[in-house]
Protein backbone atom coordinates (compact mmCIF):
# COMPACT_ATOMS: atom_id res chain seq x y z
CA UNK A 1 0.00 0.00 0.00
CA UNK A 2 1.55 3.28 -0.81
CA UNK A 3 1.67 6.25 1.11
CA UNK A 4 -1.13 8.37 0.01
CA UNK A 5 -3.78 5.52 0.04
CA UNK A 6 -2.60 4.71 3.62
CA UNK A 7 -2.88 8.64 4.77
CA UNK A 8 -6.19 8.21 3.40
CA UNK A 9 -7.27 5.27 4.93
CA UNK A 10 -6.46 6.91 8.26
CA UNK A 11 -8.25 10.15 8.38
CA UNK A 12 -11.58 8.53 7.28
CA UNK A 13 -14.07 9.43 9.85
CA UNK A 14 -14.55 5.60 10.49
CA UNK A 15 -17.53 5.93 13.13
CA UNK A 16 -19.93 7.21 10.09
CA UNK A 17 -18.13 4.95 7.61
CA UNK A 18 -18.63 1.90 10.11
CA UNK A 19 -22.70 2.79 10.43
CA UNK A 20 -23.58 3.23 6.59
CA UNK A 21 -21.60 -0.25 6.18
CA UNK A 22 -23.60 -2.32 8.84
CA UNK A 23 -26.66 -0.64 7.56
CA UNK A 24 -26.16 -1.22 3.94
CA UNK A 25 -25.05 -5.09 5.19
CA UNK A 26 -28.28 -5.72 7.30
CA UNK A 27 -30.50 -4.59 4.45
CA UNK A 28 -28.39 -6.83 2.17
CA UNK A 29 -28.48 -10.00 4.40
CA UNK A 30 -32.15 -9.72 4.68
CA UNK A 31 -32.47 -9.01 0.94
CA UNK A 32 -30.92 -12.44 0.72
CA UNK A 33 -33.12 -14.12 3.71
CA UNK A 34 -36.50 -12.96 1.68
CA UNK A 35 -34.90 -14.64 -1.51
CA UNK A 36 -33.75 -17.59 0.19
CA UNK A 37 -35.15 -18.50 3.48
CA UNK A 38 -32.86 -18.53 6.32
CA UNK A 39 -31.66 -15.76 8.56
CA UNK A 40 -29.67 -12.26 8.68
CA UNK A 41 -27.23 -14.17 10.84
CA UNK A 42 -25.90 -15.80 7.84
CA UNK A 43 -24.30 -19.16 7.80
CA UNK A 44 -21.44 -21.00 9.00
CA UNK A 45 -21.94 -18.27 12.41
CA UNK A 46 -20.83 -15.63 10.61
CA UNK A 47 -22.60 -12.26 11.32
CA UNK A 48 -22.74 -8.90 9.81
CA UNK A 49 -20.38 -6.81 12.33
CA UNK A 50 -18.23 -10.24 10.86
CA UNK A 51 -18.28 -9.17 7.52
CA UNK A 52 -18.03 -5.27 7.76
CA UNK A 53 -14.97 -5.57 10.28
CA UNK A 54 -13.68 -8.59 7.56
CA UNK A 55 -13.72 -5.78 4.87
CA UNK A 56 -12.28 -2.76 6.72
CA UNK A 57 -9.40 -5.05 8.04
CA UNK A 58 -8.78 -6.94 4.81
CA UNK A 59 -8.25 -2.98 3.43
CA UNK A 60 -6.15 -1.55 6.64
CA UNK A 61 -4.30 -4.46 6.23
CA UNK A 62 -3.86 -4.27 1.88
CA UNK A 63 -5.26 -7.66 1.25
CA UNK A 64 -8.30 -6.22 -0.50
CA UNK A 65 -6.01 -3.71 -2.86
CA UNK A 66 -8.21 -0.02 -2.37
CA UNK A 67 -6.52 2.20 -5.05
CA UNK A 68 -8.16 6.03 -4.49
CA UNK A 69 -7.37 6.45 -8.26
CA UNK A 70 -10.17 4.21 -8.89
CA UNK A 71 -12.61 5.66 -6.61
CA UNK A 72 -14.07 6.61 -3.28
CA UNK A 73 -13.45 4.69 -0.36
CA UNK A 74 -17.00 3.89 0.68
CA UNK A 75 -18.83 2.48 -2.57
CA UNK A 76 -15.48 0.43 -2.80
CA UNK A 77 -15.97 -1.09 1.08
CA UNK A 78 -19.81 -1.64 0.29
CA UNK A 79 -18.59 -3.56 -2.92
CA UNK A 80 -16.66 -5.63 -0.48
CA UNK A 81 -19.04 -6.42 1.96
CA UNK A 82 -21.55 -6.95 -0.59
CA UNK A 83 -19.52 -9.75 -2.67
CA UNK A 84 -18.34 -11.45 0.94
CA UNK A 85 -21.91 -11.93 1.46
CA UNK A 86 -23.02 -13.26 -1.82
CA UNK A 87 -20.23 -15.35 -1.80
CA UNK A 88 -21.30 -16.70 1.45
CA UNK A 89 -24.47 -17.37 1.04
CA UNK A 90 -24.19 -18.46 -2.91
CA UNK A 91 -21.10 -21.20 -1.06
CA UNK A 92 -23.94 -22.07 1.05
CA UNK A 93 -26.60 -22.92 -0.34
CA UNK A 94 -24.80 -23.84 -3.04
CA UNK A 95 -23.20 -27.35 -0.63
CA UNK A 96 -25.10 -30.90 -0.26
CA UNK A 97 -23.51 -33.49 1.86
CA UNK A 98 -22.42 -36.80 0.42
CA UNK A 99 -23.06 -39.63 1.96
CA UNK A 100 -19.72 -41.55 3.17
CA UNK A 101 -18.41 -43.35 0.09
CA UNK A 102 -19.00 -47.65 0.45
CA UNK A 103 -16.56 -50.69 -0.35
CA UNK A 104 -18.10 -53.55 -2.15
CA UNK A 105 -19.48 -55.15 1.35
CA UNK A 106 -20.95 -51.82 2.27
CA UNK A 107 -17.96 -50.61 3.87
CA UNK A 108 -17.34 -47.36 4.94
CA UNK A 109 -14.17 -46.26 2.78
CA UNK A 110 -13.37 -42.73 4.20
CA UNK A 111 -14.67 -40.60 7.57
CA UNK A 112 -14.42 -37.29 5.37
CA UNK A 113 -17.17 -35.70 4.60
CA UNK A 114 -16.99 -34.56 0.99
CA UNK A 115 -19.25 -32.00 -0.98
CA UNK A 116 -20.20 -33.15 -4.30
CA UNK A 117 -21.54 -30.38 -6.60
CA UNK A 118 -20.69 -32.09 -10.21
CA UNK A 119 -23.21 -31.80 -12.95
CA UNK A 120 -23.72 -35.72 -12.85
CA UNK A 121 -24.02 -36.29 -9.49
CA UNK A 122 -27.89 -36.66 -8.19
CA UNK A 123 -26.51 -34.17 -5.27
CA UNK A 124 -25.74 -31.46 -7.77
CA UNK A 125 -27.07 -28.21 -7.13
CA UNK A 126 -29.14 -29.04 -10.55
CA UNK A 127 -30.94 -31.74 -8.94
CA UNK A 128 -34.33 -31.59 -8.01
CA UNK A 129 -34.92 -31.54 -4.63
CA UNK A 130 -36.50 -34.81 -2.61
CA UNK A 131 -40.12 -34.14 -1.74
CA UNK A 132 -39.36 -32.99 1.67
CA UNK A 133 -36.86 -30.55 0.81
CA UNK A 134 -39.82 -29.31 -2.52
CA UNK A 135 -42.37 -29.36 0.51
CA UNK A 136 -40.43 -27.02 2.68
CA UNK A 137 -38.98 -24.34 -0.25
CA UNK A 138 -42.83 -24.30 -0.95
CA UNK A 139 -43.80 -24.20 2.63
CA UNK A 140 -41.51 -20.82 2.86
CA UNK A 141 -42.68 -19.21 -0.57
CA UNK A 142 -46.08 -19.63 0.93
CA UNK A 143 -44.97 -17.71 4.30
CA UNK A 144 -43.48 -15.02 2.22
CA UNK A 145 -46.84 -14.40 -0.38
CA UNK A 146 -49.16 -14.20 2.16
CA UNK A 147 -46.84 -11.45 3.95
CA UNK A 148 -46.58 -9.36 1.28
CA UNK A 149 -50.82 -9.72 0.73
CA UNK A 150 -50.97 -8.57 4.25
CA UNK A 151 -48.54 -6.22 3.63
CA UNK A 152 -50.01 -4.28 1.00
CA UNK A 153 -53.72 -4.87 2.13
CA UNK A 154 -55.13 -1.63 3.31
CA UNK A 155 -52.77 0.49 1.45
CA UNK A 156 -53.94 2.06 -1.61
CA UNK A 157 -50.18 2.70 -3.25
CA UNK A 158 -49.03 -0.95 -2.36
CA UNK A 159 -51.87 -2.39 -3.33
CA UNK A 160 -51.71 -0.68 -7.00
CA UNK A 161 -47.53 -1.82 -7.16
CA UNK A 162 -48.42 -5.43 -5.80
CA UNK A 163 -51.87 -5.28 -8.91
CA UNK A 164 -48.96 -4.28 -11.42
CA UNK A 165 -46.31 -6.82 -10.27
CA UNK A 166 -49.01 -9.74 -10.36
CA UNK A 167 -50.67 -8.43 -13.84
CA UNK A 168 -47.46 -8.78 -15.87
CA UNK A 169 -45.22 -5.89 -15.28
CA UNK A 170 -42.02 -5.77 -16.31
CA UNK A 171 -40.16 -6.30 -13.01
CA UNK A 172 -38.34 -3.01 -12.78
CA UNK A 173 -38.80 -0.03 -10.92
CA UNK A 174 -38.66 1.95 -13.97
CA UNK A 175 -41.34 -0.17 -15.47
CA UNK A 176 -43.64 0.19 -12.38
CA UNK A 177 -42.98 3.77 -12.19
CA UNK A 178 -44.26 3.80 -16.41
CA UNK A 179 -47.14 1.93 -15.75
CA UNK A 180 -48.33 3.35 -13.03
CA UNK A 181 -47.49 6.83 -13.78
CA UNK A 182 -45.58 7.84 -10.71
CA UNK A 183 -41.70 9.28 -10.11
CA UNK A 184 -39.34 6.26 -9.83
CA UNK A 185 -38.27 7.62 -6.43
CA UNK A 186 -41.67 7.08 -5.30
CA UNK A 187 -41.49 3.49 -6.20
CA UNK A 188 -38.23 3.20 -4.56
CA UNK A 189 -40.21 4.68 -1.21
CA UNK A 190 -43.52 2.37 -1.74
CA UNK A 191 -41.16 -0.68 -2.30
CA UNK A 192 -39.07 -0.09 0.66
CA UNK A 193 -42.27 0.49 2.73
CA UNK A 194 -43.66 -2.99 1.53
CA UNK A 195 -40.05 -5.00 2.24
CA UNK A 196 -40.06 -3.62 5.90
CA UNK A 197 -43.86 -4.43 6.48
CA UNK A 198 -43.50 -7.78 4.38
CA UNK A 199 -40.42 -8.81 6.48
CA UNK A 200 -41.88 -7.22 9.79
CA UNK A 201 -44.68 -9.43 9.52
CA UNK A 202 -42.49 -12.99 8.94
CA UNK A 203 -40.58 -11.94 11.99
CA UNK A 204 -43.84 -11.94 13.92
CA UNK A 205 -45.18 -14.81 12.27
CA UNK A 206 -41.53 -16.41 13.48
CA UNK A 207 -41.80 -15.74 16.82
CA UNK A 208 -45.40 -16.75 17.34
CA UNK A 209 -44.43 -19.97 15.70
CA UNK A 210 -41.43 -20.88 18.43
CA UNK A 211 -44.32 -19.92 21.64
CA UNK A 212 -46.60 -22.07 20.06
CA UNK A 213 -43.57 -24.78 19.28
CA UNK B 1 -43.61 -4.98 -27.40
CA UNK B 2 -42.95 -8.44 -25.20
CA UNK B 3 -46.20 -9.98 -23.98
CA UNK B 4 -47.42 -9.59 -20.52
CA UNK B 5 -46.77 -12.84 -18.29
CA UNK B 6 -48.90 -12.73 -15.66
CA UNK B 7 -47.59 -14.04 -11.48
CA UNK B 8 -49.61 -17.68 -11.52
CA UNK B 9 -47.25 -18.86 -8.33
CA UNK B 10 -46.22 -18.24 -5.17
CA UNK B 11 -42.89 -18.69 -5.73
CA UNK B 12 -42.39 -16.45 -8.52
CA UNK B 13 -44.70 -13.53 -6.53
CA UNK B 14 -41.85 -14.03 -4.02
CA UNK B 15 -38.75 -13.22 -6.26
CA UNK B 16 -40.54 -10.98 -8.63
CA UNK B 17 -40.20 -8.91 -5.04
CA UNK B 18 -36.97 -10.10 -4.70
CA UNK B 19 -35.87 -8.68 -7.51
CA UNK B 20 -37.45 -5.16 -6.61
CA UNK B 21 -36.28 -5.44 -3.54
CA UNK B 22 -32.49 -5.50 -4.55
CA UNK B 23 -32.84 -3.01 -6.81
CA UNK B 24 -33.89 -0.28 -4.89
CA UNK B 25 -31.19 0.21 -1.82
CA UNK B 26 -31.63 0.40 1.86
CA UNK B 27 -32.86 4.47 1.47
CA UNK B 28 -32.35 7.08 4.14
CA UNK B 29 -30.37 6.06 7.66
CA UNK B 30 -33.45 7.04 10.09
CA UNK B 31 -35.61 4.43 7.96
CA UNK B 32 -33.12 1.56 8.09
CA UNK B 33 -32.27 2.17 11.76
CA UNK B 34 -35.71 1.87 12.16
CA UNK B 35 -35.79 -1.56 11.05
CA UNK B 36 -32.29 -2.44 12.58
CA UNK B 37 -33.94 -1.96 16.20
CA UNK B 38 -37.22 -4.19 15.33
CA UNK B 39 -35.11 -7.23 14.48
CA UNK B 40 -32.98 -6.13 18.15
CA UNK B 41 -29.63 -5.14 15.85
CA UNK B 42 -28.40 -2.60 18.47
CA UNK B 43 -26.43 -0.20 15.61
CA UNK B 44 -24.47 1.98 18.00
CA UNK B 45 -23.30 -0.84 20.12
CA UNK B 46 -21.93 -2.89 17.10
CA UNK B 47 -20.58 0.54 15.70
CA UNK B 48 -18.33 0.71 18.77
CA UNK B 49 -17.06 -2.97 19.00
CA UNK B 50 -16.18 -2.60 15.16
CA UNK B 51 -14.58 0.82 15.75
CA UNK B 52 -12.08 0.16 18.44
CA UNK B 53 -10.71 -3.04 16.33
CA UNK B 54 -9.87 -0.65 13.15
CA UNK B 55 -8.46 1.70 15.41
CA UNK B 56 -6.52 -0.87 17.20
CA UNK B 57 -5.82 -1.90 13.63
CA UNK B 58 -4.67 1.56 12.55
CA UNK B 59 -2.65 2.41 15.62
CA UNK B 60 -0.72 -1.38 15.20
CA UNK B 61 -0.24 -1.23 11.70
CA UNK B 62 3.44 -1.18 9.88
CA UNK B 63 2.67 1.55 8.13
CA UNK B 64 1.80 4.01 10.73
CA UNK B 65 4.07 6.78 11.39
CA UNK B 66 4.68 6.31 14.77
CA UNK B 67 5.58 2.81 14.36
CA UNK B 68 7.91 3.30 10.99
CA UNK B 69 9.89 6.07 13.40
CA UNK B 70 9.46 3.64 16.08
CA UNK B 71 11.48 1.17 13.75
CA UNK B 72 13.93 3.91 12.06
CA UNK B 73 14.70 4.88 15.71
CA UNK B 74 15.54 1.53 16.57
CA UNK B 75 17.58 0.80 13.51
CA UNK B 76 19.62 3.86 14.33
CA UNK B 77 20.15 3.43 17.92
CA UNK B 78 20.87 -0.18 17.61
CA UNK B 79 23.81 0.91 15.21
CA UNK B 80 25.68 3.36 16.92
CA UNK B 81 25.33 0.79 19.94
CA UNK B 82 26.75 -2.45 18.38
CA UNK B 83 29.41 -0.34 16.83
CA UNK B 84 30.10 0.62 21.25
CA UNK B 85 29.51 -2.75 22.25
CA UNK B 86 31.60 -4.05 19.90
CA UNK B 87 34.55 -1.97 21.07
CA UNK B 88 34.76 -3.48 24.41
CA UNK B 89 36.13 -6.67 25.17
CA UNK B 90 34.45 -10.11 25.39
CA UNK B 91 34.27 -10.12 29.07
CA UNK B 92 32.70 -6.95 29.91
CA UNK B 93 29.44 -7.78 27.21
CA UNK B 94 29.39 -11.04 29.12
CA UNK B 95 28.77 -8.90 32.35
CA UNK B 96 26.20 -6.51 30.91
CA UNK B 97 24.07 -9.24 29.14
CA UNK B 98 23.78 -10.48 32.75
CA UNK B 99 22.86 -7.52 34.00
CA UNK B 100 20.47 -6.97 31.72
CA UNK B 101 18.75 -10.04 30.91
CA UNK B 102 19.62 -12.45 34.14
CA UNK B 103 17.54 -15.05 32.62
CA UNK B 104 19.70 -15.62 29.62
CA UNK B 105 19.51 -19.30 29.33
CA UNK B 106 22.17 -19.75 26.19
CA UNK B 107 25.59 -20.86 26.51
CA UNK B 108 27.44 -17.95 25.98
CA UNK B 109 30.12 -19.95 24.45
CA UNK B 110 27.83 -20.64 20.99
CA UNK B 111 27.63 -16.68 20.22
CA UNK B 112 29.90 -15.02 18.04
CA UNK B 113 31.31 -11.53 19.32
CA UNK B 114 29.24 -9.71 16.83
CA UNK B 115 25.79 -11.55 17.77
CA UNK B 116 26.78 -10.82 21.08
CA UNK B 117 27.42 -7.09 20.34
CA UNK B 118 23.81 -7.16 18.02
CA UNK B 119 21.86 -8.71 21.19
CA UNK B 120 23.17 -6.12 23.65
CA UNK B 121 22.47 -3.76 21.40
CA UNK B 122 18.73 -4.95 21.14
CA UNK B 123 18.18 -5.44 24.73
CA UNK B 124 19.42 -2.20 25.52
CA UNK B 125 17.32 -0.35 23.28
CA UNK B 126 14.06 -2.44 24.48
CA UNK B 127 15.17 -1.65 28.00
CA UNK B 128 15.48 2.56 26.92
CA UNK B 129 12.12 1.93 25.01
CA UNK B 130 10.25 0.59 27.97
CA UNK B 131 11.46 3.08 30.23
CA UNK B 132 10.86 5.83 28.09
CA UNK B 133 6.73 3.60 27.99
CA UNK B 134 6.29 3.72 31.44
CA UNK B 135 7.31 7.07 31.79
CA UNK B 136 5.26 8.07 29.24
CA UNK B 137 2.00 6.46 31.05
CA UNK B 138 1.56 4.22 27.86
CA UNK B 139 0.52 1.04 29.29
CA UNK B 140 2.13 -2.54 27.67
CA UNK B 141 -0.25 -4.92 26.22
Amino acid sequence: MNEKTWRLLQIQDWGVLIEELLRFAMWWARNYEWRYGGNWELAVGKTVEDLVQGAILKTLEGTRRYDPEKGELKPWLIDVVKSEIDHLCHSKSHRYEVAFPKGKDGEKLTDEIGYDVSENSSLSPTRSPDPGERMLKEEDFKRKANALIRAVDGDPELEKIYDAVTSGCKIKSQCLADELGIPIKKVYNQMRRLRRRALKLLKEESREQAKTD
Amino acid sequence: MSKRRRIETEKDLVLAFADLFDEIGPGAPEEMDAELREVGFDLDEVTARVLTVVKRTLADSPLNWRNRSRELEKQRSSRASFALFRQRTREENEATLRKLAPAFYRNLNEISDDDLASLLADLEYLDTWEQGQAERGEVLE
